[in-house]
């Protein structure tokens, strides 16, 4: 049944996906801290979130098998990352479209900008 | 032969309202699916907030994530729970080949791999209380003092702290780390309950007679604390 | 319409195939758990009517006269919390919902019986918590529990938060539930074009309580931990931003709305196409419109943000996009419209308070398009309007949907039927009590009359009388209407298999049902409501079911 088409896979393969996922891991601390001055500081946070999402996905699709399972779970798992996503654009787009804390001299940074 | 018949017949016992065990299997995994969204949703909030915090207040988000996180100990902890996820996968595998004993193995090593992230938490936690590094009214760190002890070091690191906004936010940094790295360990904790239960029943040699569901859906559910973890890692200590 | 005379009480149904208090309170059968969640719900709206009754009481003055402002604040707290929580979320779903899924589905029962059941003991183990936490720490910040109130208010709300959160989980998992047995238990022949629009309905809701309701949870829990820990996450004082506050707190309490209203819509669907004998006009466009509603209400939640600092930018973006569920709802007001034009209506108590449910959701839905204008709102926010609003929507329309379900379903449920001269006479009493209440709210509110207030202008007084009375020529009828049914449950006539001569597949068994639902395997021909031509399917065997 659905699961038949999971055992395609032995653990060699799986063992693969465990490797690829290190890798990415070491890619994002890299990209991060030892390589960060190469990297723009505008694609830091979207460079680390598409490695965290390709790692994510690696993870739900091979090691969850979601591969295998029924749609209808493929499309409440991306639901669920959806509705996620929305709450964080519209909160934080909120937070940068509001001006007076969009300034850096948001209340209480004067006192502590002078400090050190 | 009795006792294959009796197999077989456990093989495909399932409730009066499913049609056949596969059936019920498929339901199942289903409603763990529906779950774990539900656990995404628990969690987005957290991310949420780390998200405007860290747009408010970016410069004191990058200065403590860099100086008072450790990217050594939470890399160490990603690459253990990326580990046990494997294991976990072990354990899956083993089920549904029908070795119970293999089961138990795979879920035992996971357990201790959960136990040596839950450790080194332990050793991050104990250190962030030393340094005062506490979330909202027990926060005792004196930032402009500690931005000054860590000159050289952030140099290093390519900061220029007279270039930075140090200040405030600093608290919230903790609340969040805490609050996140809290409940996400509440998770590794009942991950590990959840598991270990499995494994008593694997060491029974119950999944050498019996469908390999529980096994599956309890490592699903692990699966989703790791998945968890890959984005806390470059939220917290990376970025 | 009169039961059949011929018609007998089943000898076995699944009140007498086991018997004791033990076989309720650890019974897997979806009819028993629907039933306790029943009376659980109903203890809840006594409650909280009884509330309102009290508050209402209290304005009849506009001095101070029954209780002083601080029992006045806790009043309206726990009236709105009992009734949003304990009451509204779980009605209709969990009641009506748990009871008919499976059986429109042609099931046994739900996907996991045993999660039901503990989502039940869920539900009442976090309702009585949540009670006691209210009353013993004398809450008193309003269902809505702001902060910085809530963190900053020396009355316990941490414990009321851990009761919502134990309360979200319940409707989680029942949600959960749903969602899977739609997925897999749908009988043999019952594709996704045949669901019946309820079925339709309670997925929409479903989703909503499965994807939302660990939001609130949430949210409950960083209120708690704020005020246990002091984090400082929305305190600005240590640059919290106590907007994200309430960001979170609608991203979930605005769904929910449509947590309490799409059941609703799938009961009047029900109700209109069995009384109207057809099935619903454009029956397509109303499942896809509830899927819209479920899906347009995760994005609009910062219409309750206007004046609250949110930036001009997402206020403008959250304003347009709260129109959107007006295109969705109005689908469906069209719909019901149609489907009552030339249908050979028989006017029955359900079928009136269905008719009165559309009254109420257009009344207090075009208000609520009023509301989502950003300049009007300004003027409207937190005055009485917003309250005569949510309460035409949430109590006007639910509420009678919720009886228009009890007075529709109460035959096949027990069997029996209540006394229809004093069911309607009981409905009209509601429906007049209703709309004396709340109307002058409106009028009230444009005035400028504040919500949550303890006293108020001597000019605003007749108005307020007036709404008192409503509000007692209401309960007058609630407990009216209670009180036929309870009598209808002991001395009704037995109402036979279909009273209503539905052709939902609810129907195609006897009443009450037996343990497994059907005599039968039900295989599924033709979509619901199809009243053309005979009858697809009747319980083909009537033997008596003995215990199993
Ligand atoms: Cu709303």
């Amino acid at each position: 049944m659905n699961h038949a088409h999971a055992q395609h896979h032995g653990l060699g393969f799986f063992f693969g996906i465990l490797l690829s996922l290190l890798a990415l891991t070491g890619l994002t601390y890299v990209t991060a801290r030892v390589w960060s001055n190469y990297v723009p500081d505008v694609l830091h946070v979207p460079l680390a979130l598409t490695i965290a999402l390709v790692k994510a996905g690696l993870v739900a699709w091979f090691f969850m098998h979601l591969n295998a399972h029924a749609p209808v779970n493929r499309a409440y798992f991306v639901l669920a990352l959806c509705f996620v996503a929305l709450m964080m654009t519209l909160i934080v787009g909120d937070a940068m479209t509001r001006l007076p804390t969009a300034e850096p001299n948001f209340p209480g940074y004067q006192e502590v900008r002078g400090a050190p | 032969m009795a006792s294959n018949e009796a197999a077989a017949v456990e093989l495909t016992a399932h409730a009066d309202h499913f049609v056949d065990a596969a059936h019920e299997r498929r339901a199942a995994q289903f409603g763990m699916w529906l779950f774990l969204a539900n656990e995404i949703l628990l969690f987005g909030p957290l991310f949420t907030a780390f998200a405007l915090y860290r747009y408010l207040y970016r410069d004191t988000f990058a200065y403590l994530s860099a100086v008072h996180l450790d990217w050594k100990l939470g890399t160490v902890n990603t690459v253990v729970l990326l580990v046990s996820s494997f294991t976990v996968v072990v354990a899956g595998w083993a089920a549904r080949c029908r070795r119970s004993i293999w089961v138990g193995h795979a879920l035992i090593a996971t357990i201790v791999l959960a136990g040596g992230f839950l450790v080194v938490k332990y050793f991050e936690y104990t250190h962030k209380f030393h340094e005062g590094l506490l979330p909202g009214k027990y926060f005792t760190l004196d930032l402009a003092h500690d931005v000054a002890l860590h000159m050289e070091s952030l140099r290093e690191m390519g900061l220029n702290p007279a270039q930075m906004r140090i200040g405030p936010g600093a608290s919230m940094f903790f609340a969040l780390y805490f609050l996140i790295t809290g409940l996400h360990g509440l998770h590794v904790v009942i991950g590990m309950g959840v598991l270990g239960w499995m494994a008593v029943r694997a060491y029974r040699g119950e999944f050498a007679v019996r469908n390999d569901t529980p096994v599956e859906l309890s490592g699903l559910y692990w699966h989703l604390v790791d998945l968890i973890w890959i984005f806390v890692y470059p939220t917290l200590y990376l970025l | 319409m009169s039961p059949a005379e011929s018609a007998h009480f089943p000898r076995w149904h699944f009140f007498n195939q086991t018997t004791g208090v033990m076989s309720w309170l650890t019974t897997l059968d979806h009819k028993r758990i629907a039933l306790m969640y029943f009376g659980a719900v109903v203890s809840a709206l006594i409650l909280g009517g009884l509330l309102a009754l009290g508050i209402r009481l209290e304005l009849f003055n506009p001095e101070p006269s029954l209780v002083d402002a601080q029992t006045y604040n806790r009043l309206f707290t726990l009236h709105g919390m009992v009734m949003v929580f304990l009451f509204m979320v779980p009605a209709i779903p969990a009641v009506f919902g748990n009871f008919f899924l499976p059986m429109m589905l042609g099931a046994k029962d739900v996907a996991f019986p045993r999660l039901n059941l503990a989502s039940f003991y869920i539900y009442v183990t976090g309702a009585l918590f949540t009670l006691w936490a209210i009353v013993h720490g004398g809450v008193d910040t309003g269902w809505t529990f702001y902060v910085p109130y809530s963190t900053t208010s020396v009355v316990a709300v941490a414990p009321v938060m851990l009761g919502i959160f134990i309360v979200g989980l319940s409707s989680i998992l029942t949600g959960l539930n749903f969602i899977v047995t739609t997925h897999t238990l749908r009988a043999p022949g019952l594709n996704w074009g045949r669901l019946p629009l309820f079925v339709w309905n309670l997925y929409g809701t479903s989703i909503i309580s499965v994807l939302a309701t660990p939001v609130i949870g949430i949210v409950a829990l960083l209120v708690a931990a704020e005020i246990i820990f002091g984090f400082g996450l929305f305190d600005p004082a240590r640059g919290g931003d106590p907007v994200l506050f309430q960001h979170l707190f609608w991203f979930y309490s605005h769904p929910v709305v449509y947590v309490m209203v799409l059941p609703a819509m799938g009961v009047v669907s029900e109700v209109f196409a069995t009384f109207c004998r057809r099935q619903i006009f454009g029956y397509k466009m109303l499942a896809v419109a509830t899927l819209g509603i479920a899906l347009v209400g995760f994005f609009v939640w910062g219409h309750h943000l206007f004046v609250a600092g949110q930036s001009t930018f997402d206020a403008g973006i959250f304003g347009v996009l709260s129109m959107l569920v007006g295109v969705f709802t109005a689908i469906k007001v069209f719909n019901w419209v149609m489907t009552l034009y030339k249908g050979a209506v028989d006017f029955t108590v359900p079928f009136a308070l269905a008719c009165f449910f559309l009254y109420f959701l257009i009344f207090g839905g075009m208000t609520g398009i009023a509301l989502a204008v950003i300049s009007l709102d300004v003027h409207w926010h937190d005055t009485y309007y917003v309250v005569a609003h949510f309460h035409f929507v949430m109590v006007g329309s639910v509420m009678m949907a919720f009886l228009a379900a009890v007075h529709y379903w109460f035959p096949k449920m027990f069997g029996r039927m209540y006394s229809e001269r004093v069911a309607l006479s009981a409905v009209a009493f509601i429906f007049i009590g209703f709309n004396l209440t709340f109307v002058p709210q409106f009028l009230l509110g444009n005035m400028g009359m504040p919500r949550r207030y303890h006293q108020y202008l001597p000019m605003f007084q007749s108005l307020n009388v007036a709404s008192t009375m409503g509000a007692f020529i209401l309960g007058l009828g609630m407990f009216l209407s209670l009180f036929a049914l309870l009598w209808a449950l002991k001395w009704g006539a037995v109402a036979g298999d279909n009273p209503f001569h539905s052709r939902g597949y609810e129907w195609n068994t006897a009443s009450p049902p037996v343990q497994h639902n059907f005599h039968t395997p039900q295989v599924i021909v033709d979509g619901p409501h199809n009243y053309e031509g005979p009858p697809a399917a009747q319980p083909t065997a009537k033997v008596a079911h003995g215990v199993e």
